[in-house]
């Protein structure tokens, strides 16, 4: 028994002691950190695909563009997802950019996603200005051009897309101390608009006089060449430059000597890079728009406002008649009405939220079946933006109006087969053909454009409709900044 | 049992004799549960001070009047009794056990040789006898209205876990679960697969000094639950229980739904078109849908549930054991689902191998398998138009020549035939459970033992969701409309606790000095796997039929802790009691430069009842205590973490090197005592403060890492329980017990270094709750419909008073639309021009519950539990929803002196955003459980049944019979969300599965 007894004992010493030394060094099974995403040059060049991701994020999900380009009455939808609902009230409200506000993720994603980005590009910028990490090479090829002008296009394509968008924010680069950043290092739009186009400018230049292609995983399925890249390094700056004006009087004040320079190498082709339903989805078409899935009537979310449906047939009221009763279709010779867009007999949105946010029309250019992205291309920005924005800048700068009016025909013949322009019409009919252009052909297609383009024409914002985004309340908080907004009739916008 | 019995003999309170004794009456005092004698009882004279106790063989000798009287037998922990003298000269007594006294029961976590009788802190208990009354599906039932500070949530759902809180809030973050400790092995998540036949008793360690003895996680208090054993059966016995339990479930509640329209009928159905209505002039809800339905009537049906128990346990003279099996079905209340079918076994085993040589084991496997209620019918049952055929038949586009039920019998709503939903789609799952322990303990010299202790709690978990080949509605992702589709998540769970104390006692005079060293290690691992897929091939609903998968996804996490400990108990003449604890936990949760923490209790009581007589009171302690404990971080906070999908990485969070467990420092004063013999009374009042609170800290957007993990912020609360028993009448004919416990508490946010931040149920939208300082967690902030006009001079001190008007229902609107179609309720906007504010908060004024029992013969017991909450408001998101689509009961205008149009009610829904509308007090009075039980004994049988049968019990019993409550909902009781999810505080109500009502009769056969 004695014996029995010990051998208990040791057992129950090595049960309690078997596991003694604890494991407390437990690694994240799941997500690898900073060390492991830049580990090593092979790592290096992963980065930008995650960096990419969140740019395209900040212009394609739920929470950027549809709620916007119903402020813009561009597009109309009764739903309270989203920040929809309260961003198109008649008459139009302050944005709530309190903390307890219940649209701030369609007040602080696109800029959130944006600074995701710029962030990646300091990173990269940062490893590159280490002499002793020069040259990167992987896989035997010397990819440093490449990553420098990534870095450089992140970085610059953040803070332009930002400028067009919000009234302030920071400019950051691999020399700004992120450790010390506070309220008083914010610049105007305009600062950041000019860094923005600074860093693209050089970005394309990198580009240009280097020559290399983009990793498939960057631009999901885009393996851009160093020239495309260019292209749209340089789009974008021009983009910065020509939707940069939060009214009508300010258009006159862009540099559009500059927008012409950089749209003698603008966008060749379409920037479309392909869905996975996973990373890469679209959501300013799936929401902006409307779709069948597999046959089956899915719910639709926004339909084209009547004042865009106006533009097209202007004996179409540019208002949803008050009794709620369906209109029938409109009549116009824009080809487009039939490939871009499709009448639906039902509206399905309460007629308590106010007929004003009705209409019978869905923009149906981009949606695939079923809402499946998976393979299917993206338009993000098209030649024909890079066409329209030259084409103004032409007609604003006294250029070429020849080589406008051909610009501008592209799609106002080649997709609407209407009446061509000439150099011989005039300004003020030439500036309206781009507005159509711009308001029909880009519809739907980069977050935020409706917006940047409703505030520049006259006439088209309603009195009280906010112009522009403030920081979000969330960012000004932890910054200790006052919390400020846009919007409403009562304040400024 | 004996020692401490001895010691209570040895200071018990002895009397004078009376010096004019005429004649003297002995006898024997004994227990009357096992037989053996009982020393120290207190016998005395009724209406005198003559006296005397017990000796050590539980023999007593006193002189009483030649005329007899009354003798009063009193002993802590046994029911007094109260004997005629008549001419008797002996008077043997054998005296009954009682629940309700203060007792000498050992306490987990406290100090060796400390127990509750000189406990220096509060601890909840919930005995055999009160969960046996009416023993529920889960054990959480067992704990509801029972115990002073514990709150317990339960969510409709067979199968579900209730949401629990012990006292107040300790976390902003992590929520308020306990820890739950089943037969010495901390268990992982909660009491849902736990039966409760199986349970000897409940202690709940609310009180960080309580729970001190689990460090670093014990914050939220710890819940022990012991099974029973064969331990306390006679040597020899063997006791064989069988119970059968069939009952029904109903749904006894309906929302009150509007009937009525505002739109123009077409003349041929005499109901609003399909889509396209054109509303009335009036905007006003007037018009009678034809032959409406209520479809809530189709979604909950009555079913049927049943239990069936059997278990054997026996005692030899060296070992003992208990075996049981448990097999239950509990459909619910929702049209074509299962609910929960759930088999659970159990197999305690003791062995004494030697005097000094003790083993244990303690084993549980629990599958079972829950056929899951989608949400969204819920929400579709209520929503749609009231004069649709749900179960109408339509061509199947599928196969033209058959017919199924339509999905969409309003082609123009987003909503879908909740009866197409449930008998279409599927979703299951199947859970495996074992907890199992071996303990071993040594006790070489009587002064010294050594104990060795490994657990293990293993689950495993599946859950098919599935979308068949050829389903019609958009209810699903667009990919499975007509294409099909299915999700599977499997994980599991394992942990492991090892321990290993050394226990020491000594006596020095009256000094009983105690002391436990220990080391303890436990490990949990998670690992967690979902694969989607879209399309099926064929009708068969396995991944090998899907032609896409659409996402994999893999979670692993483990946590692994070791953890030091040293206690010291002393206890002076049984009277004076110190309990000093010292933990020191290593936790990998905790950031690298953060690695271990320290935590302690110092508790003391003393019974002053030992040193003065107070005349009707028979025990009085006081006691204070103050302790630490933790909150442990979640596994993925201390990381720097980049998201990765589909290969490509983005930043998360930033790391946090330092993170360390949030700390509540609790202050804890108390007092117990027995009063007039039949009453015990316990009243704690508590100040709980938890600092470094773990809070998810946003960072500015251009770091890039949008939020980083940091201990900041305080969350502090008082409270005071009290809980009163008694034993009110108890004649051998009749005995009346009652047992009232009462809470309330009160918390803040004393400090909160970030922004403010909303938060909810983890459901869109849901977010009505603020995390702001100076409130309390559970303040819900939202849209302020003004009520008054200063009101209106607040937002706007240039307003002319004259243009607005106070309606018939309290609401500011501009006087000139009073009356109108334009008649919308005002938001209330401050000076500061804030437009949210605060217009509720969930916590109770106090919380009531009064159980009864009633013994009647003997043999009839009737006990019921009378369950109060007062107070603590509910955010009503389905009355939200319902007044979006105009379907809530108010928006019926027919017959309305003072008729609002849809316009006005259409202000109050607010978009979905949250609206003071919707926030409704949650007071409620609940008649939560009643039984009746009739024991026959087993003597009637006589040679019936070879003498087998110990007896036979009938029981009814019935939950959730009657609640009292203005609430408009199924129910005032309200906690939804995932199990992470604060329940107990977030009272949102939004188109959940619903708490229901059954009612059920049992047999239990005990041979």
């Amino acid at each position: 028994m004695k014996m029995y007894k010990i051998n208990l004992i040791i057992l129950l010493a090595l049960g309690v002691f078997i596991n003694s030394c604890a494991d407390l060094e437990i690694e994240n099974f799941n997500e690898p950190n900073f060390d492991d995403v830049l580990a090593s040059p092979q790592d290096l060049i992963n980065v930008p695909g995650g960096a990419f991701v969140s740019w395209w994020q900040a212009q394609s999900t739920v929470n950027t563009g549809t709620a916007w380009a119903a402020n813009a009455d561009m597009l109309t939808c009764s739903w309270g997802n989203f920040g929809i609902r309260n961003f198109s009230w008649q008459p139009p409200l302050a944005i709530d950019n309190s903390l307890t506000s219940n649209d701030a993720a369609a007040i602080s994603t696109a800029y959130s996603n944006y600074y995701n980005a710029v962030s990646s590009g300091i990173d990269i910028e940062r490893f590159l200005s280490v002499p002793e990490n020069l040259p990167v090479i992987v896989n035997g090829v010397d990819q440093t051009a490449m990553l420098d002008a990534v870095s450089k296009f992140l970085i610059g394509s953040g803070h332009a897309q930002i400028s067009i968008l919000y009234d302030r924010g920071f400019t950051a680069d691999s020399e700004t101390d992120l450790g010390t950043l506070n309220g008083e290092a914010f610049v105007t739009s305009a600062e950041m608009r000019d860094f923005g186009v600074s860093k693209l400018e050089e970005a394309a230049s990198i580009a240009s006089s280097n020559t290399f292609s983009l990793p498939a995983n960057y631009l999901n399925g885009l393996e851009l060449t160093s020239t495309q890249f260019a292209e749209l390094a340089n789009h974008i700056a021009a983009m910065a430059l020509a939707y940069h004006p939060r009214n009508p009087g300010e258009v006159g004040d862009v540099d559009w000597a500059k927008v012409v320079t950089l749209t003698n190498n603008g966008l060749s082709y379409d920037f479309a890079p392909l869905g996975d339903n996973n990373l890469w989805f679209d959501d300013v078409k799936g929401i902006g728009g409307g779709a069948l899935a597999n046959g089956v009537a899915a719910n639709t979310w926004a339909r084209v406002d009547q004042k865009v449906l106006n533009l097209m047939d202007p004996n179409y009221p540019s208002e949803f008649p008050a009794d709620g009763a369906s209109l029938p279709e409109l009549t116009t010779d824009d080809d487009r009405i039939s490939t871009d867009f499709l009448y639906r007999s039902s509206i399905f949105f309460p007629i308590d939220r106010g007929t004003y946010r009705f209409s019978n029309y869905v923009h149906n250019r981009y949606i695939p079946n079923a809402y499946d992205f998976a393979g299917v291309p993206m338009p993000k920005f098209l030649k024909a933006e890079g066409d329209l924005i030259r084409a103004e800048a032409l007609i604003r700068s006294g250029g070429d109006k020849g080589e406008a009016a051909t610009l501008i025909n592209n799609t106002r013949v080649g997709r609407g087969g209407l009446t061509p322009l000439t150099a011989a019409d005039s300004d003020t009919d030439m500036l309206a053909a781009v507005k159509y252009e711009r308001i029909i052909e880009l519809l739907n297609t980069w977050g935020g454009r409706e917006l940047a383009e409703a505030r520049r024409w006259d006439g088209w914002l309603r009195e009280g409709a906010f112009r522009q985004l403030p920081v979000p309340g969330g960012e000004l908080t932890v910054l200790g900044v006052e919390i400020y907004t846009f919007g409403g009739l009562e304040a400024s916008n | 049992m004996k020692r401490i019995l001895l010691l209570s003999l040895m200071f018990s309170l002895t009397f004078a004799f009376s010096a004019l004794a005429q004649r003297t009456v002995s006898g024997t005092v004994t227990s009357a549960d096992d037989g053996s004698t009982v020393p120290g009882v207190n016998v005395v004279l009724k209406g005198t001070t003559t006296g005397t106790t017990t000796d050590l063989d539980g023999n007593y000798r006193l002189s009483v009047p030649e005329e007899g009287g009354t003798l009063v037998y009193s002993f802590i922990g046994l029911s007094q009794q109260e004997v005629q003298i008549g001419a008797r000269s002996v008077i043997d007594v054998a005296m009954q056990s009682d629940v309700q006294q203060l007792t000498e029961v050992v306490v987990t976590g406290a100090a060796p040789g400390i127990t509750t009788k000189t406990l220096g802190y509060s601890l909840g208990k919930v005995d055999e006898n009160l969960i046996q009354q009416a023993p529920g599906v889960d054990a959480a039932q067992a704990l509801q209205g029972k115990v002073a500070g514990v709150k317990v949530i339960q969510n409709g759902a067979p199968g579900s876990n209730a949401g629990i809180r012990l006292r107040g809030s300790t976390s902003l973050y992590e929520g308020q679960q306990p820890l739950v400790v089943v037969d010495g092995v901390i268990v992982d998540g909660g009491l849902n697969t736990i039966n409760s036949e199986d349970i000897e008793s409940i202690e709940i360690l609310k009180s960080s000094s309580a729970a001190a003895l689990y460090g670093s996680r014990g914050a939220n208090g710890v819940i022990v639950i012991n099974t029973r054993r064969g331990a306390n059966m006679k040597e020899g016995d063997v006791r064989i229980v069988f119970r059968n339990e069939v009952g029904r479930n109903y749904l006894p509640g309906r929302i009150d739904l509007a009937e009525t329209h505002h739109y123009e009928i077409d003349s041929e159905t005499g109901a609003p078109p399909v889509g396209n209505q054109v509303p009335r002039a009036d905007q006003l809800s007037v018009v009678p849908y034809p032959n409406p339905q209520d479809y809530q009537d189709i979604l909950f049906q009555e079913e049927a549930f049943y239990t069936n128990y059997l278990s054997i346990s026996g005692r030899t003279d060296k070992a003992n054991f208990m075996l049981s099996a448990q097999n239950t079905n509990q459909p619910g209340v929702v049209y074509d689902t299962d609910g929960q079918s759930r088999q659970n076994f159990k197999a305690n085993f003791d062995y004494n191998l030697t005097d000094d040589l003790f083993i244990s084991t303690s084993n549980f496997f629990s599958q079972r398998e829950i056929d899951n209620a989608p949400t969204s019918v819920f929400f579709d049952a209520l929503l749609f138009r009231p004069d649709l055929d749900l179960f109408a038949k339509v061509p199947d586009p599928n196969n033209p020549s058959a017919t199924i039920i339509n999905a969409k019998p309003d082609s123009s709503a987003q909503m879908v035939n909740p009866v197409y939903t449930l008998t279409e789609r599927y979703s299951t799952t199947t859970d495996d459970r074992y907890i199992g322990s071996v303990g071993l303990n040594y006790s070489p010299f009587n002064f010294l033992t050594f104990e060795g202790f490994v657990g293990l709690d293993k689950q495993w978990s599946t859950t098919e969701n599935i979308v068949p080949l050829g389903y019609l509605a958009d209810d699903v992702a667009f990919q499975r409309i007509g294409a099909g589709g299915m999700d599977v998540t499997k994980d599991q769970t394992t942990q492991v606790n090892v321990r290993g104390n050394v226990l020491i006692s000594k006596t020095f005079g009256d000094l009983a000095l105690n002391s436990r060293i220990g080391y303890w290690f436990e490990r949990n691992q998670y690992d967690y796997t979902q694969v989607n897929g879209d399309g099926f091939t064929f009708d068969r609903r396995t991944l090998e039929n899907i032609q896409t998968v659409s996402d994999v996804d893999q979670f692993k996490s483990e946590v692994q802790s070791e953890n030091m400990l040293i206690q010291i108990g002393g206890v002076y003449q049984d009277k004076i009691s110190l309990d000093l604890l010292g933990r020191r936990d290593a936790v990998s949760l905790f950031g690298p430069e953060a690695r271990t923490s320290n935590n302690y209790r110092v508790a003391a009581s003393y019974r002053i009842s030992e040193d003065f007589d107070i005349p009707g009171i028979q025990e009085f302690k006081i006691r204070a205590a103050r302790a630490t404990s933790g909150v442990w971080p979640r596994y993925s906070a201390q990381y720097e973490t980049f998201n990765v999908t589909a290969g490509v990485a983005t930043k998360d969070q930033l790391g946090n090197e330092n993170l360390k467990p949030a700390i509540a420092v609790e202050n804890e004063f108390g007092i117990n005592m027995n009063l007039l013999n039949k009453f015990t009374l316990d009243v704690s009042y508590v100040m709980n403060n938890t600092t470094d609170q773990i809070i998810q800290v946003p960072l500015p957007a251009v770091v890039g890492f949008g939020t980083q993990w940091q201990n900041a912020g305080d969350l502090e609360y008082r409270g005071l329980e009290i809980t009163l028993g008694a034993n009110v009448v108890d004649n051998p004919n009749f005995r009346w017990d009652f047992n009232v416990v009462f809470d309330r508490f009160k918390q803040e946010i004393t400090n909160l270094p970030i922004p403010e931040f909303r938060r909810g149920t983890g459901i869109q939208q849901s977010d009505v709750f603020l995390i702001k300082e100076g409130e309390p967690l559970g303040a819900i902030y939202a849209t302020k419909w003004m009520r008054s006009l200063d009101e209106v001079l607040d937002g706007n001190p240039e307003a002319d008073l004259s243009d607005y008007a106070i309606n018939n229902e309290g609401f500011v609107v501009r006087a000139n639309q009073l009356g109108t179609g334009a008649e919308v309720p005002l938001p209330y906007v401050d000076a500061e021009g804030a437009t949210t504010h605060k217009v509720g908060d969930t916590n109770p004024d106090f919380n009531l519950g009064i159980n009864n029992t009633f013994t009647i013969y003997k043999n009839l017991t009737v006990y019921f539990l009378w369950d109060w909450k007062q107070g603590g408001d509910i955010y009503s998101q389905t009355l939200q929803f319902l007044t979006r689509d105009n379907r809530a009961g108010y928006m019926d205008q027919r017959g309305s002196a003072y008729p609002k149009s849809i316009n006005y009610y259409q202000g109050f829904y607010n978009t979905n955003n949250p609206s003071s509308y919707f926030v409704y007090d949650g007071s409620y009075l609940k008649l939560r459980e009643l039984s009746i039980n009739y024991n026959i004994p087993g003597t009637l049988f006589g040679e019936g049944f070879g003498n087998a049968v110990e007896n036979i019990r009938l029981g009814l019993v019935g939950r959730n019979l009657l609640i009292i409550s203005d609430y408009p909902g199924y129910d005032p009781e309200v906690g939804q969300g995932p199990d992470n999810i604060d329940r107990t505080t977030y009272a949102l109500d939004g188109f959940r599965y619903p708490n229901f009502r059954t009612f059920s009769g049992s047999i239990q056969i005990t041979f």
